[in-house]
């Protein structure tokens, strides 16, 4: 087929754009995942050549009208657009070689001195030229999130609803992370629970375990539920957090299924931050437990994180049970060593429960009874267990509801084919949210309208999200392109700062080398990963009573100190939105870690 | 750097006149730390002039100029060095010949015109800069790539600087669906792709002392097969016959800290020992260590540090370049006292570039620093009354 067609009946299909949200929803979806393809380049090409007067829409119609081939649409574009007017580069120095010097000194006399009273010989073009590339460079390096439109004024919901009677009905949610040592059984145990309970067919478990004996990796099958890339499968090792909903006659459920690796930690900490309590897996085969539980083991590191990150409730599954026969003795054992090291945190009992189970054969975990050896123990499975906390946990949260300005931190943003929509998935911080309402995201501060909330396994429109959702927002008026996971939403009303700088309170752990102005550590809020640097210690505080300055003048930081510093991000391009620690504990609350290991916690004072 | 010519005490005792040519950026950085406010630059200079008021024709001419300078600014990752000064007369009569003294001119630095500096005093720590600029050994440079899912910084190390190439981001999809799992695999080849773009389009493979890759996970070791693989489809003659230079080594993070992990990983610093960043990361993680240990050996700060001198207690000092390159002669002799004296005491003296991230994280730590032969508990004792 030829590259250009010029029958006029072709040509008369297309109708006028009016602009690029119309072309892009005109498009069929082959047509508009070419065109992303090659938009962005030509877009550059267009920008970077000077040339002026074109938009969007331009540079999309040439694409489409030579069948997305960027030379032939570039072509097109040359002759439709001029170029800005550009100031002609000097001739290399080196081509100058030839000249004499006397002969300039006379010229240079006659012209550059004629105006006796300038200081300055040579406030020539050249340098004025060179500043400006080397300026714009700066500018494109360190540019910061452009800003946007932003509302002031909330926007009434499409059909209200009373959100008091809705909160009256509605079943609780709760969102728990899975956290443990490397190969402690977590995401073999969340693909049983979902099995048994019915999210997962049982065709799919037959598929994948047909497909994880043909790589030797049988015993791996139902983790293979929740590790989905090639990588995870062939390695039987977790990577990166994996999310799922389900649901039970009482409760609504989001599992976070986190890597124990060690390498995988940041990933954890994304983990811990969308949880509401955690489940902690234990490997209770011989030795097992212990080589977890050593100091440099994961168990420990993730535990730490959970408390530190206002996780309050642990859910203690003591897994693999079968490899041990069900040993009462063993279960004993463990739950001491564990219990006296929770306490040690400044966990109370009862925010600790303990469940003896199998993820393997799914007994203690849902149905599935205990087989005859375990007859020692008559409290809850676990799925019971995770009822009664979302019981609790759900009561709390509807307190965070009325009266409470929308928060909801964007864990995801998803692709969308329409130009000015975006789609991002992530959790109701605090209030409630309804169709038709406006929000502001940070840190580009762009207002948006909610077009549609999506909410459980198979995304069902839902009127209203309330704290501790996990939802999609359809978002319309959006600038996706300035969108990223981490950033923060909220009722248009309420004020978020990002910032570059920021002051904390920061609570050291065990660690090998001292902090000091200038160490760079990398630092997490939420999702959100940044390199860092401390820039000043200010005072060393009291560990009970922050208030107490026990030092002001600081020369470093050493282990289990509580401290108050100040912190930079090393990178200018974007800022981590966050609020303050007293205004919103779950978003003014960051971890650091430096050379692999989780060196400190950190409440964010000011911003 | 090519000298053409280097005559020393001409002007005075400690002075010396440099005719040179750099030759590349750390050839600029080297200029940058030698030549003081007050030093004199005999170099030519290009104008463009109009023959006469209404013809549009303009000739550009070399002219010759002499200036003393007043203030620098340099740019490692813009190649970029220039100088402002006021024009002086010259006796020989050659430069300035029809420009007025006291005039403010520019001299951006090039690799094209040689030229002349007229150094005050140049002194032991300038004559062994201009040397190891000289020697094109241990120049060379090592790049280094760190990654992690999603995130690669595409590095370069020269003995001064650590500079970002390129930063190269994909957000992966999360998991969750089938059709998922196909575009994270599309994208994660992107991603590798990606990064072996910008590796063929920065680094210079042959001149290159070594290639690391770094990562968390298994994502360097990736990188690696995927490179040889791409590599392999494009006969890539000077990725393939280089492949002994590069090195996987492991990592926590995709950010450029990562690359700093790997210069002190005593792992991997049999093929490392001889550059000077890595030696660089080691003493200040020796530094830190001894400061952790609470053994009152590592002390930062001028007044300790110069205390620490006085009793010949310094086994390594630690200062920045930034130190030695104050401006203010007066101070700059006073470092270069110091580190004569910890020399003469059996110490060793690290200068730290700033463009490193170690020499920065020395920076802000006031940019001074020792380890001690033995513990000095009350070195700063009489200074303890700030608490
Ligand atoms: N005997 C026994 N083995 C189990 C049980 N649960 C898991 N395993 C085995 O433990 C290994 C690791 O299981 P995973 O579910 O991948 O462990 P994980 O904690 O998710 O591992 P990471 O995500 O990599 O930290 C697999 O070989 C499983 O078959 C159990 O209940 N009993
Ligand atoms: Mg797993």
């Amino acid at each position: 087929m030829a590259y250009y067609s010029d029958q006029d009946d072709y040509n008369d299909d297309i109708p006028d754009f009016q602009d690029e949200a119309e072309f892009d929803d005109y498009l069929n979806d082959e047509e508009y995942d070419l065109i992303n393809e090659t938009f962005p380049n030509l877009k550059k090409k267009m920008t970077e050549e000077n040339y002026i007067g074109w938009k969007n829409l331009d540079v999309k119609l040439a694409l489409f009208d030579h069948d997305f081939d960027p030379e032939a649409a570039f072509v097109s574009l040359r002759k439709q657009f001029k170029k800005k007017k550009k100031v002609v580069a000097p001739p290399p120095a080196a081509s100058l070689a030839t000249t004499t010097t006397k002969k300039v000194t006379e010229n240079l006399g006659k012209m550059n001195l004629k105006d006796g009273n300038s200081d300055w010989l040579d406030e020539d073009e050249e340098n004025a030229e060179e500043d400006a590339r080397r300026k714009a460079k700066k500018e494109s390096e360190e540019s910061v999130a452009k800003h946007y439109k932003k509302a002031t004024v909330p926007k009434k919901p499409r059909n209200p609803i009373d959100i008091a009677k809705y909160l009256e009905t509605s079943k609780p949610h709760l969102s728990f992370v899975v956290l443990g040592h490397v190969d402690a059984g977590k995401s073999t145990l969340m693909g049983r629970l979902l099995y048994d309970i019915g999210a997962v067919e049982s065709g799919k478990i037959r598929k994948l375990k047909k497909e994880s004996e043909s790589i030797g990796k049988g015993s791996f099958h139902l983790a293979w539920v929740m590790d989905q890339t090639a990588e995870e499968r062939e390695r039987g090792v977790t990577v990166s957090i994996c999310t799922s909903d389900f649901e039970t006659e009482k409760s609504n459920f989001t599992i976070v299924d986190a890597p124990g690796h060690r390498d995988f930690v940041p990933n954890a900490i994304a983990g811990v931050s969308q949880a509401d309590v955690a489940v902690l897996s234990i490997d209770c085969g011989t030795d097992a437990f212990e080589s977890g539980f050593d100091l440099d083991g994961q168990t420990k590191e993730h535990t730490i994180l959970a408390k530190s990150m206002d996780v309050n409730y642990i859910i203690v599954a003591m897994n693999k049970m079968d490899s041990v026969n069900w040993s009462q003795d063993r279960f004993n054992d463990i739950k001491n060593k564990l219990g006296a090291f929770f306490k040690d945190l400044g966990f109370y009992e009862d925010q600790i429960r303990w469940v003896p189970l199998s993820g393997f054969s799914g007994a203690g975990v849902y149905k599935s009874p205990y087989p005859t050896e375990q007859n020692w123990y008559n409290g809850p499975n676990l799925v019971s267990t995770l009822e009664n906390v979302a019981q609790n946990v759900g009561l709390e949260a509807k307190k965070d509801v009325l009266d409470r300005p929308f928060l909801f931190s964007i864990l995801e943003l998803i692709n969308s084919k329409k130009s000015d929509e975006a789609v991002v998935s992530g959790r109701v911080e605090s209030g409630s949210i309804q169709p038709g309402e406006a929000l502001t995201i940070y840190p580009s501060e762009q207002s948006v309208i909610v077009d549609k909330i999506l909410s459980g396994r198979d995304k069902k429109q839902a009127q209203i999200a309330t704290k501790g959702d996990f939802v999609t927002l359809k978002l319309r008026q959006a600038f996706p392109e300035d969108i990223r996971s981490g950033d923060l939403c909220a009722s248009v009303d309420y004020e978020i700062s990002a910032s570059q700088t920021f002051k904390l309170q920061m609570l050291t752990f065990k660690m090998n080398r001292p902090l000091l102005p200038g160490t760079p550590i990398m630092l997490f809020r939420g999702v959100v990963e940044q390199p860092a640097r401390i820039t000043k210690l200010v005072s060393i505080v009291d560990k009970k009573d922050p208030n107490v300055i026990i030092k002001s003048k600081v020369r470093h930081l050493a282990s289990n100190q509580a401290a108050v510093v100040e912190i930079e991000l090393t990178e200018k391009k974007r800022q981590i939105p966050m609020l303050r620690f007293d205004a919103k504990k779950h978003l003014g609350r960051v971890v650091s870690r430096k050379d692999g290991r989780t060196i400190a916690t950190g409440k964010v004072l000011d911003l | 750097m090519k000298i053409l010519k280097l005559e020393e005490g001409s002007v005075n005792k400690e002075s010396a006149v440099i005719s040179l040519l750099p030759e590349d950026k750390e050839d600029l950085f080297t200029l940058y730390q030698i030549i003081d406010e007050e030093d004199e630059l005999i170099f030519k200079k290009k104008f463009s002039t109009r023959k006469d008021e209404d013809s549009k024709k303009t000739n550009t001419d070399l002219v010759l100029l002499k200036i003393q300078v007043v203030s620098s600014e340099f740019d490692i990752n813009d190649e970029f060095l220039r100088y402002k000064g006021k024009t002086v007369t010259d006796d020989t009569g050659r430069a300035n010949a029809e420009v007025p003294v006291g005039k403010f001119i520019s001299f951006t630095v090039n690799y094209s015109y040689p030229f002349t500096v007229i150094k005050q005093t140049f002194d032991k720590h300038s004559r062994q800069l201009l040397n190891e600029a000289c020697n094109p050994e241990g120049k060379s440079d090592t790049a280094a790539v760190a990654l992690q899912e999603g995130i690669a910084h595409v590095c370069i190390l020269t003995p001064s600087s650590t500079i970002l190439k390129q930063k190269i981001e994909y957000s992966l999809p999360k998991k969750k669906r089938g059709t998922d799992i196909m575009k994270y695999d599309e994208k994660t080849e992107k991603f590798y792709r990606g990064i072996y773009n910008a590796m063929n389009k920065y680094y210079d493979f042959d001149k290159l002392k070594m290639v690391i890759l770094c990562s968390p996970g298994f994502y360097a070791k990736t990188l690696m097969e995927k490179v040889l693989q791409y590599a392999n489809e494009d006969r890539n003659n000077a990725i393939l016959n280089n492949r002994s230079r590069f090195l996987v080594a492991h990592c926590s993070t995709g950010y450029m800290q990562g690359i700093n992990e790997v210069l002190k990983d005593p792992a991997y610093s049999s093929r490392l020992s001889d550059t000077k960043y890595s030696k660089e990361a080691m003493v200040m993680d020796d530094f830190l260590k001894h400061l952790d240990d609470d053994d009152y050996k590592s002390w930062y700060g001028e007044t300790e540090v110069f205390k620490a001198s006085e009793l010949g207690a310094i086994d390594s000092l630690l200062l920045t370049d930034t130190m030695l390159h104050s401006g203010n002669i007066k101070e700059r002799k006073k470092y270069l006292d110091l580190m004569d004296a910890v020399e003469r005491n059996g110490g060793d003296v690290y200068t730290f570039s700033t463009l490193h991230d170690s020499g920065e994280e020395l920076d802000k730590l006031t940019g001074i620093a020792c380890i001690l032969k033995y513990p000095l508990p009350d070195l700063d004792e009489d200074l303890e009354d700030f608490d």
